[in-house]
């Protein structure tokens, strides 16, 4: 069986600590603004999304216990229930870690598709518990939370990658 | 002799045992903290932690309103300005009848033996921020455990009734609006003096009086105010405006849906009223009951929402 085309790709530098730090506090502040009405239900979650970026990505920098405390952050800075945000950012690098061989394996448009669900997952538990408590369901746009977050996964690799310094690298295909 | 594979590979336990460990810890932290509220003094301090970034995060909003009032024309601002005169006029008059009545009223409880109405105290507080899920209907303002806010106050705007005081953090607190879904308080229908509970819907600009008899004498277009009977809500703030009454003879209770007055979205100051003293022998037996066991004092706990019968 032919293996799935992979990307060509520029030699990549491993990310710093600092350079994770600092998207993780880039994606909080874009948490904090003042969103309200259609686009609060809209707002993508940059913190799931770079949760499972860094998971596919610098798995060695990640761990159960990042997805977790992370999620406590944003309980949080939402006023919700402690750990409502920590039970689906776990499920999410659960996947991500999981299925992230596969998803490497893949273009990058493609892997937008593939961490769709596990975003999703994140968005799935966090609403399914919010029904639990009681809490009533948003609107329809509150679906489109997840697919609207993962087109962002598009522009990822641009913001987030150090490339080689050398423009002329050997490729890797 | 003494053989061991040298540990190349430190794996630890599997990752779906760190799943379980993790969703288990999770599921933990929410009963805990909904059922018993007993992460709240550790969400106090994680709100220390968070309050540099939601000031630094509300920076844009602010200058966005800076440059706006900056080329504002003058003549706009002085017809503001002109404006807010002729109403502070208007409600002098309102305001001094107020006080004598008050007076009288004092007054005529004193020669009947009954209480004396305790002086409202109040604080002046800054929306900054709205919550951040779509899932609780909040708002954030600017005054906290600094600014002397208690939980439990009940907020109002100049129109009417906001909400009330759910979590009180050192620099901050979290109102959460008579539209959220958990939110219900004692109203009374200003036509008739008729008493009924109204329950947020969980969505903004609307909130309902489920159990009402169908019966009763409801219009569209009636104006509810607090009943007070709850000891919390001084009697007669304007809460909302009846807009739609549907009876259906199916249920015995008429479907009452009303708009409140005191929109948040409308408004970047509030007015946090004071929390009256418990009536001796008043005290809730669960909340004291869970409070004395631990050493914690009664107002340091919110009083918890009316849910739903």
């Amino acid at each position: 069986m032919a293996l799935p085309p992979r990307e060509p790709q520029v030699l990549k530098r491993p990310a710093t600590l600092r350079r994770v730090a600092g998207s993780f506090l880039v994606a909080f502040l874009f948490m904090l603004l003042p969103w309200s009405g259609p686009w609060l239900l809209l707002r993508p979650d940059l913190m799931v999304l770079l949760l499972v970026y860094w998971t596919i990505r610098e798995p060695m920098l990640m761990g159960g216990w990042v997805a977790f405390c992370l999620g406590i952050l944003a309980d949080a800075a939402d006023s919700s229930t402690l750990g409502i945000h920590a039970l689906g950012y776990s499920l999410s690098y659960f996947l991500a870690n999981h299925f992230r061989p596969r998803t490497l394996s893949f273009y990058t448009a493609n892997q937008a598709l593939h961490v769709l669900p596990f975003i999703f997952a994140s968005q799935l538990t966090t609403t399914l518990t919010s029904l639990i408590l009681k809490l009533p369901l948003p609107g329809w746009l509150w679906w489109l939370q997840s697919p609207f977050t993962a087109l962002f996964w598009l522009v990822l690799p641009a913001l987030l990658e150090r490339q080689s310094s050398h423009p002329d690298s050997p490729r890797v295909s | 002799m003494d053989i061991r594979t040298p540990e190349l590979f430190s794996r630890g336990p599997s990752p779906l045992a760190r799943l379980v460990f993790y969703c288990a810890l999770a599921i933990a932290c929410i009963v805990v903290d909904y059922r018993f509220h007993r992460l709240d003094a550790f969400r106090k301090a994680l709100s220390v932690v968070i309050y540099p970034f939601q000031e630094a995060a509300n920076l844009p909003s602010l200058l966005a309103d800076t440059v706006r009032q900056a080329i504002e024309s003058p003549q706009a601002l002085q017809a503001e300005n002109d404006q807010l005169r002729q109403k502070l006029l208007q409600q002098a008059d309102a305001a001094q009848q107020l006080r004598t009545a008050k007076s009288e009223l004092n007054t005529l409880r004193a020669l009947v033996g009954l209480r004396q109405e305790q002086p409202e105290a109040h604080a002046l507080a800054e929306i900054v921020g709205m919550a951040h899920t779509p899932f609780v209907q909040k708002v954030v303002i600017s005054s906290g455990q600094n600014g002397g806010i208690q939980p439990g106050a009940p907020v109002i705007s100049a129109e009417g009734l906001v909400g009330q005081v759910t979590a009180v953090n050192l620099f901050n607190s979290e109102v959460t609006l008579i539209t959220d879904k958990n939110q219900a308080l004692p109203v009374m229908i200003v036509r008739n003096g008729l008493r009924a509970i109204a329950f947020g819907n969980g969505e903004t600009g609307t909130f309902s009086l489920p159990y009402v008899p169908i019966a009763s004498d409801v219009q569209a277009g009636d104006l509810v105010v607090t009943s007070g009977i709850d000891g919390l809500y001084p009697p007669g703030l304007s809460v909302g405006q009846i807009k739609s009454v549907e009876r259906d003879a199916s249920s015995a209770f008429a479907k009452i849906q009303c708009v409140p007055t005191g929109a948040v979205l409308n408004h970047r100051y509030v007015l946090v009223l004071g929390v009256p003293p418990r009536p001796p022998g008043g005290e809730l037996p669960n909340l004291d009951e869970q409070t004395s066991d631990k050493g914690v004092s009664p107002t340091a706990k919110a009083p918890r929402k009316l849910k739903k019968p």
